[in-house]
């Protein structure tokens, strides 16, 4: 046996040093011409920026998902007092704390809320359907929410993110200790406001359509997301020599299997939510999933339950899936797709009755998706990437999968 | 003790330990001396073991997916031909055979019949239940399910010599080596 | 039985800096199998032990006897109208599954989250879970109305060529469930194997020894045999994860394939599922503090166990609230007037009673656990507990039977109560559960002694040793795997 010595981050690389400017400007380039070029392509549609902002919203729901994934992860990670993902929980504050750039990205969203968004029609809003909610549903309302949304998400993961950060210094067992107290609470409101926002973001943009199920199916997906981009970061900062030897395959394979349990875990969510309306049969509840099976929808939402359920369940089920570097690199790129699509398929329907492929959402992708990479890079930047003084840490380096 | 049959032929040599620590180390020394057919036991699993013995990766995964697949293929056969060839009718408006609808039963089957897979492979494997067994026959062996640890080198390796190997096992620094007779009717 | 420092052990307290100390009381491997297994094999049944059975089996004869009677008059003796057509039956029903969840998920969710703590109380669980789904399969088998064809409900070749319809959730209830039982039943069965072995090997008569023998299967404590074990361990915890999400979803399919008001919502299963982790965590508590007390257990089920039971009733009592508010929400969102009506007349038609002592039972009360104070004092934890059966069961109450006495016709609204028989068989189910929780602590190993030895530190073969570096990249390239550091 070679059980010989615990790695420490001596052995190893912590910072990203040269690499961050690099990243950074890289991200930000990306993210601007793929702005620019969206713009562009949505012009050129002359359908008023309609398109452009369905692609809008669906890129910026991708990616505060991630970011709201690792909100939450970190709250469950302290509420259960695990130890495994310490040597990694800094990508993850920071992918956190990157939602206050995500709130400037918001204001798009409620500036073209005219173009996306029932409500703002004025036939529908003064329908008789809409009647009570109107004063719900108005774009006043929808401004005050996605403040106070913003005021939770961003106070919680800049304080973690500060205070950790902080740690590193000062090894204080006191910064621990308040993350244990504040973390249940941390998930409360997270929770709700990640469930109300998906209602005000994806689901209002049918305002006559509702599940209740609609803020788990959001927050079941995007998590699966989060640990998909939180792997690839993980193997990137490894391939350039950072985090090499600390992080091992003990803690991929517990990436590999929250990535398999969280796909499962949106393979029933999703499942009992058609399944229900399905059976039931009720109109204005299958109006929903009618749009989405006809007119060629129905083969992208097909391809969305093979590719985002039935095929990475497949692929990661095995021990040695989830401990093989090149199959779980595959999968996690795999399921950031997938999952991708799945909200294409969910948003743009309300856009096209009939199928279609929307170049300006891939270069959203790019754009929205560099810019939120550029924010996290630039957050990770002069700091460790990895807690260095906390108290879990050696446990973490330490860590075995039974 | 008198329980313990002296009469039958030598099954094995055994020696026993006080701590996980020593047990393994032992484990090691036994693997690495070429022994086959011996065997570790302990009142629970000692984590590391696999590596210290030498036990490769087990079937029963393979196991379970051909009872998961039985299960799976079962309960959608099952279905289509009850609901849809054999004993057709519309109900609620719902097609013979819905997917949806028929998807709750599929996936029961395929757990149950995958977990029968599972425990009845792990008694294939294992070669359970053997109630009669020369191990269970000896007095000091019952503490390997309560807090010893025991080595067990069977007399049928190829590397077994009665001398050699008392002195091999009482070299690992055990409590005492012992015999373990086969159990002889009576 | 003398435990002198008993009230003074408290490991509660939260160190970041090292881990909890799972097992106290000093105790190593003999003591551990000693004080489990002696409860079994060598102390002397406690009288206390008689008086209680006596009770509870008197219990259960009423129960059978108010079927007896349900079975020759109908099931007109119990206090079910038009419209309403479940009552007390289907609540039991759901209450007793629901019940029965937390076994598994200590068992399998929290083993493949590697909780360490759970080998303390996972065998006292899985039984519980085991006694409450024999009492949630009583309901429905009575509740048919023409009991002599109950075997309709499995896919049996007849003599009139019929077969079950698989598109009914209610047939999806008879394989849930059935799975269930029979994949807890496995599991628990697997646990106990060593323990069944450690029992025949202490056991000093005859009878016990060929009982215990038989049923350990000569299991011999190989490492050989244990690798293959905890393998399929391993593979039942992963088959019951999603076998124990699917149970109550589907239980909860029975309402929401419906459109009830109230019932058809799609929240439903992942909510019923919280629910029913909620309520079984209750239950475990509620029978765990008296007998960890009665047979000097404190130092393997500990405060810390308790506590992070606490824990996870706070966490999944806040799901269960947070569920409330989004059925609410929408229901008025969704503008639908029957489904905002449901949601008032839930909370302030006929059954608002039942409704508020769900509200503050479920939702209310448990949040006290937030305070360390609360979570760790026992007789508190145990009142709380209490409280959580009751609103639990007045969640299935309140969901089916307010939904149904005011469904969409106002001619044909009912009210409904229920009759002594209704009550009595009821009261009688918990006589039967109680029965087969004395059986199981006076004839099997109530913890799991294998697995406990496995969670302390002296059960660590090689301290100071650890995993060699970056064994899993090799395909990282190789200057950077050497090196550290590139260029």
């Amino acid at each position: 046996m070679a059980h010989t010595h615990v790695p420490t981050l001596q052995d190893t690389r912590t910072t990203l040093d040269g690499l961050g400017p690099r990243v950074f400007g890289t991200s930000l380039a990306i993210g601007v011409v793929g702005m620019l070029a969206a713009f562009g392509l949505g012009s050129a549609q002359g359908d008023n920026l309609k398109q452009f902002a369905f692609a809008y919203v669906l890129n910026f729901a991708f990616f505060l998902g991630v970011s709201l994934g690792a909100l939450i992860f970190i709250g469950i990670m302290y509420v259960t007092r695990a130890s495994w993902n310490v040597v990694i929980r800094r990508l993850a504050e920071v992918m956190a704390a990157v939602t206050p750039l995500l709130a400037l990205l918001a204001i798009p969203v409620i500036l073209l809320a005219g173009r996306v968004y029932g409500w703002m029609d004025p036939a529908i809003a003064h329908s008789h359907a809409m009647a009570h909610k109107v004063g719900y549903l108005n774009q006043g309302a929808f401004t005050l929410r996605w403040a106070i949304y913003f005021i939770v998400w961003s106070g919680y993961s800049l304080f973690y993110w500060r205070s950790s950060v902080a740690q590193d210094k000062t090894g204080d067992l006191k910064i621990t200790r308040r993350f244990e107290n504040l973390s249940g609470f941390a998930l409360m409101a997270t929770a709700i406001c990640t469930a109300l926002a998906s209602f005000d973001l994806v689901m209002s943009i049918d305002p006559l359509w509702s599940s209740t199920m609609f803020g788990v199916y959001y927050f079941s997906g995007s998590f699966v997301s989060f640990f998909a981009v939180l792997t690839l970061v993980t193997m990137g900062l490894q391939n350039s020599g950072r985090l090499t030897r600390i992080v091992s395959a003990e803690h991929f394979h517990d990436y590999g299997k929250l990535m398999f349990g969280f796909t499962f875990f949106w393979g029933y969510i999703a499942y009992s939510q058609y399944m229900l309306y399905w059976y039931a049969n009720i109109p204005e509840e299958t109006a929903w999933y009618l749009m989405r099976s006809t007119h060629g929808w129905g083969k992208v939402g097909l391809a969305t339950l093979f590719c985002t359920f039935a095929l990475p369940f497949c692929g990661l089920v095995s021990r040695w899936a989830k401990r093989n570097r090149k199959v779980m690199a595959f999968w996690a790129m795999w399921i950031i797709v997938a999952q991708w699509l799945n909200l294409y398929w969910v948003i743009m329907p309300e856009y096209s009755e009939h199928a279609m492929f929307s170049p300006a959402a891939v270069a959203l992708f790019l754009g929205i998706g560099g810019l939120w990479f550029a924010g996290v890079t630039r957050l990770a930047m002069g700091n460790s990437l990895v807690p260095t003084r906390d108290p879990r840490l050696d446990e973490s380096l330490r860590f075995e999968n039974a | 003790m008198s329980a313990t049959p002296r009469n039958g032929a030598l099954h094995a040599l055994m020696t026993d330990f006080e701590s996980p620590s020593q047990f393994m180390q032992a484990c090691v020394k036994v693997r690495d001396a070429g022994y086959r057919h011996w065997d570790a036991h302990s009142p629970f699993p000692v984590h590391g073991m696999d590596d210290a013995m030498g036990i490769r990766g087990t079937r029963l995964p393979w196991i379970v997916l051909v009872g998961g697949i039985t299960g799976f293929s079962a309960a959608l056969l099952m279905q289509w031909w009850m609901n849809a060839v054999d004993y057709p009718y519309v109900i609620s408006g719902k097609p013979l055979l819905g997917l949806p609808a028929n998807f709750p039963v599929i996936f029961e089957l395929t757990v149950l019949f995958s977990a029968f897979a599972c425990f009845f492979g792990m008694w294939g494997l294992n070669g359970m239940p053997r109630w009669h067994h020369p191990l269970l026959a000896n007095d000091r062996f019952r503490r390997a399910s309560q807090d010893r640890f025991y080595v067990v080198i069977e007399a049928r390796d190829p590397k077994f010599d009665s001398e050699r190997t008392r002195a091999f096992l009482a070299s690992l620094g055990g409590a005492v080596v012992e015999e373990v007779r086969e159990i002889v009717e009576a | 039985m003398m435990k002198p420092q008993v009230e003074a052990w408290d490991n509660t307290k939260d160190d970041p800096t090292k881990p909890v100390e799972l097992i106290l009381g000093g105790n190593d491997f003999t003591s551990i199998t000693e004080k489990v297994s002696d409860i079994v094999l060598e102390r002397k049944t406690p009288r206390a032990w008689y008086i209680a059975i006596t009770a509870t089996a008197g219990l259960t004869g009423i129960m059978f006897l108010m079927i007896a009677y349900l079975f020759m008059r109908g099931v007109g003796v119990w206090g079910l109208n038009n419209p309403v057509g479940w009552a007390w039956d289907i609540t039991n029903f759901v209450f007793w599954v629901g019940i029965g969840h937390a076994g598994t998920l200590i068992s399998a969710i929290l083993f493949l989250l590697r909780q360490k703590w759970r080998t303390s109380i996972n065998r006292f669980a899985e039984a519980m879970t085991i006694f409450a789904v024999i009492c949630a399969g009583i309901f429905p088998g009575i509740h048919v109305g023409r009991v002599w064809v109950v075997y309709w409900l499995f896919p049996l070749p007849n003599n009139q060529a019929m077969w079950p319809n698989f598109r009914s959730p209610l047939l999806w209830d008879v394989f849930a469930v059935g799975t269930y039982m029979t994949v807890s039943l496995l599991f628990w069965y697997t646990g106990m194997i060593p323990d069944l072995a450690t029992l025949r090997d202490r056991a000093k008569g005859r009878v016990k020894q060929a009982v215990y023998g038989a049923l350990a299967l000569g299991w011999r404590s190989s490492h050989r045999h244990w690798h293959r074990y905890e393998k399929a361990y391993l593979l039942l915890a992963g088959l019951a994860t999603p076998l124990v999400l699917s149970v109550h979803s589907v239980v909860s399919f029975d309402f929401a394939t419906s459109q009830i008001p109230g019932w058809h919502t799609a929240i439903f299963p992942p909510y019923f599922v919280a629910g029913a982790v909620f309520s079984g965590f209750a239950m475990v508590g509620t029978i765990l503090i008296p007998a960890r007390k009665w047979f000097g257990l404190e130092a393997i089920i500990t405060k810390h166990h308790l506590e992070n039971m606490n824990k996870i009733i706070l966490a999944t009592g806040s799901i269960v609230g947070f569920a409330y508010a989004t059925e609410f929400f929408i229901a008025w969102y969704g503008g639908n007037p029957n489904e905002s009506f449901a949601f008032i007349n839930r909370a302030f038609g006929p059954y608002a009673w039942a409704y508020w002592t769900m509200v503050t039972c479920n939702v209310v009360t448990p949040q006290l656990f937030w305070s360390k104070k609360i979570r760790t004092n026992l007789t508190v934890m145990w009142i709380m507990y209490i409280f959580v059966n009751i609103g639990m069961w007045f969640e299935r109450f309140v969901i089916i039977v307010s939904s149904l006495s005011r469904d969409f016709l106002p001619s044909s609204w009912a009210y409904y109560r229920p009759t002594p028989v209704d009550i009595m068989t009821f009261v009688g189910s918990f006589g039967l559960f109680f029965t087969l929780v004395l059986l199981f602590i006076r004839f099997l190993p109530m913890i799991a002694m294998a697995e406990v030895k496995t969670v302390m530190p002296i059960a660590d073969a090689h301290s100071g040793e650890r995993r060699s570096v970056g064994d899993y990249h090799g395909d990282i390239p190789s200057h950077i795997r050497d090196g550290g550091s590139p260029k």
